[in-house]
């Protein structure tokens, strides 16, 4: 995502770079061989959500109080919530991997309402980011998958009840319908970012442009930017929760 | 002193801990459904099941095509087979949503199923009495476990 379209406003040579805000720039320049490896802007604002989120597991609940103070009690918030979600679509079984779930929840959930501060960095707008945690989460559950059922976990591609001679069709199809249970979980999440902050810059370029009529685009970016806060968290839950119900696959296989 | 003839405090206490855990499991999984309850999520989630399955199937045909040189004819194969992925993935979603609106509707009819298994429970008395509308063929909290038929 780092080409850089410029679009330009009208009115009055003002130039709108709705784009612009998913470049990625180098911060510590690392070149190893035929490797990348620089920290961006996009690993800094990575190091910032664990940063946030390692402060509100860890400071608050230092004192372990019972009666839990405010932070306490959004962290136990956040705690709860993922455990009721791994119990509800994975069963008990489902128990020791929360750690993992919990960790891909809070990461995406800091890191899409991170993004929604001026002038930062919101790396779940970049499909390599998403698709990264998607193949982790679809690895994951393939091996679950068969080290849990062994070679009896290809049953899950063949659909019960199918007359045989539909079989080979079928066995297909269901591998494209598991094949594309990575490239929705990491197209959906980035889709929905990079929409919305390309929308709401947009958006504020056109209240610049307008002069006095910018109160309406301005209105309009006030709501959005709510819908905005939605969409974060509600796709932090959707992604976590998908992965929760993929997992439960891999162990129950339905 | 504990009088010998009044029964313990303490008998019956882990039925007591279990079943008030069974009944806070069934609340809670009422309360969550926000993925279910938001139109918005589903249909933005429906969008990309469709959009990924073709994408897969697409690239799949692609690949294979390139590999074994059959110019257009897996990638076309692969395309339909896609869609028909895609269909099915939708399918299941949608499914998976009604299951989950019904849960929702039937809990939020009659929510207290729970007075029928037993009496253990006495000191719970705040959930209202169900109001007698008996939509009792669809039972809440049945677990998540009917998805993907």
């Amino acid at each position: 995502m780092a080409e850089k379209t410029s679009t330009n406003g009208g009115g009055g040579g003002f130039e709108l770079h709705p784009m612009e805000q998913f470049e990625l720039s180098p911060i510590v320049p690392i070149q190893i061989g035929d490797l990348n490896l620089s920290f961006t802007n996009s690993s800094l604002w990575m190091v910032i959500a664990v940063a946030i989120i390692s402060a509100l597991m860890m400071l608050p609940t230092r004192g372990r109080a019972m009666v839990p103070g405010r932070a306490q009690a959004a962290a136990e918030m956040l705690y709860e919530t993922v455990a009721n979600m791994l119990r509800d679509s994975a069963g008990k079984e489902g128990r020791q991997y929360f750690p993992f779930v919990f960790c891909l929840f809070s990461f995406l959930l800091i890191g899409n309402l991170q993004g929604l501060i001026p002038g930062s960095f919101t790396f779940t707008s970049h499909i390599v980011v998403t698709f990264a945690l998607a193949a982790v989460v679809f690895l994951g559950t393939t091996v679950i998958g068969f080290a849990r059922h062994g070679i009896g976990f290809l049953k899950f591609f063949a659909p019960e009840g199918a007359p045989s001679w539909s079989l080979p069709l079928l066995v297909v199809i269901e591998l494209i319908s598991y094949l594309s249970r990575p490239v929705s979980l990491a197209l959906r999440l980035f889709a929905n970012m990079l929409v919305g902050h390309a929308l709401l810059k947009t958006l504020a370029g056109f209240v610049f442009v307008l002069g006095v009529a910018g109160v309406i685009p301005l209105a309009g970016l006030v709501a959005i930017t709510a819908l905005e806060v939605l969409i974060a968290i509600l796709q932090a839950y959707v992604f976590a929760i998908l992965s929760c119900i993929y997992l439960n696959d891999a162990l129950h296989m339905h | 002193m504990p009088d010998p003839d009044e029964p313990s405090p303490l008998k019956g206490l882990g039925e007591r801990i279990a079943a008030r855990r069974d009944e806070r499991a069934r609340e809670q999984a009422r309360k969550s459904s926000l993925a279910s309850t938001s139109g918005l999520g589903l249909g933005l989630r429906i969008a990309t099941e469709l959009v990924s399955a073709l994408a897969v199937g697409v690239a799949i045909g692609l690949i294979l095509d390139n590999w074994l040189n059959t110019a257009p004819w897996l990638l076309i194969t692969f395309f339909i087979l896609g869609a028909a992925a895609a269909m099915t993935n939708l399918i299941r979603t949608a499914k998976e949503a009604d299951a989950a609106q019904a849960r929702e509707r039937a809990a939020a009819a009659g929510s207290d199923d729970s007075r029928r298994d037993g009496e253990t429970r006495t000191n719970r008395d705040r959930s209202s009495p169900a109001t007698g509308s008996g939509t009792d063929t669809t039972r809440p909290g049945n677990g998540g476990n009917e998805r993907e038929g």
